[in-house]
């Protein structure tokens, strides 16, 4: 192996390592002449486990979303999906998707209080004597109040479920297999469907950069 | 001697409120209606939870991504930036400021 190569693929590992931890930036080769790129090919993307037709799904939506940016975007007869880029480039990229979260059944629980406002009951009571030969009557009335002040708990939690979809994304040069940006990122929603096509248009949105310089 | 005994026992009883367990119906009514789509109703119940609890972060949190499927953009923003305010998880703040940064972007 090249010497060269192989210390700027250490070099790109460690920046990985760092970005991941710390910020949620992709990382890229800046030495890398994105300029001279003629197309990205898309590898295909394993689905998700447990979950059949996800990779499919997320190819679909890179797709779609390269399209909707302005990219020319066809499919090669084993169909793999080419991105062109520059007619006058000279090399190709290889884009790899793997799917690190797919689901609809995240558990989420939502703490919720018990309050009990109190009540006021009140409790009247009334008596009437008289006495014979007498015209006057004596009329007692009692008043009983109780309040009751209420209490505020933390008691439960409900439970819904929220979709997530993860990814990790790796583009490198078809030639000489060096990796020249990586980003890995996830979104979270109520819906599957929108939620893997956000996590794509993010995606694009962040590899369209890199052609824009 | 004509005594006369009356015993009038007036018993009243003033429940001012029942509100014993109300934000539980409201959570309930609210992920009920999210669950079959009816992503407005959800959000009418999850207001009237958050008037018994107003710094429930997870409240906010659930009222974002129904506003983030509705494509309310704004309203999103303005709930995710609240559950921030109110939250004391660190995750919770992650999810939320991978939110912003998406819906600022677009």
């Amino acid at each position: 192996m090249n010497f060269n190569l192989f210390k700027s693929s250490l070099s790109l590992c460690t920046i990985i390592f760092f970005n991941s931890n710390c910020t949620n930036s992709p990382a890229i080769n800046d030495k890398y002449d994105f300029n001279s790129v003629k197309s990205i090919k898309i590898d295909k993307i394993s689905d998700y486990l447990n979950f059949p037709g996800s990779g499919e799904i997320m190819e679909d939506n890179l797709s779609f979303i390269f399209m909707k940016n302005g990219f020319n975007v066809s499919q090669t007869s084993n169909n793999s999906t080419v991105i062109s880029l520059n007619e006058q480039g000279i090399n190709t990229l290889k884009l790899s998707c793997t799917l690190t979260e797919y689901t609809d059944r995240e558990t989420i629980l939502i703490p919720y209080r018990v309050e009990d406002k109190g009540s006021i009951e009140t409790i009247i009571t009334q008596t009437t004597d008289s006495e014979k030969g007498t015209t006057n009557s004596i009329t007692t009335t009692s008043t009983t109040t109780t309040n009751d002040g209420g209490s505020i708990q933390e008691t439960g939690k409900l439970e819904y479920t929220q979709a997530r979809v993860g990814i990790i994304l790796k583009v490198k040069d078809e030639k000489t297999g060096l990796i020249v940006w990586t980003h890995s990122y996830w979104y979270s929603g109520i819906e599957l469907s929108s939620t893997a096509q956000i996590c794509a248009k993010n995606s694009v949105r962040l590899i369209k950069k890199l052609f824009n310089n | 001697m004509i005594k006369q005994f009356f015993p009038l026992i007036f018993l009243l009883t003033f429940f001012l409120s029942f509100s014993f367990g109300q934000q539980k119906n409201h959570l309930h009514r609210a992920i009920s209606a999210m669950e079959i789509g009816l992503f407005d109703e959800s959000l009418k119940q999850l207001n009237k939870a958050l008037k018994t609890d107003p710094t429930n972060a997870q409240i906010y949190k659930l009222k974002a991504l129904l506003y983030e499927a509705l494509k309310d953009n704004e309203n999103a923003i303005i709930s995710w930036n609240k559950c921030i305010k109110y939250s004391k998880n660190k995750d919770m703040i992650n999810e939320a400021k991978i939110h912003l940064d998406y819906l600022n972007e677009f």
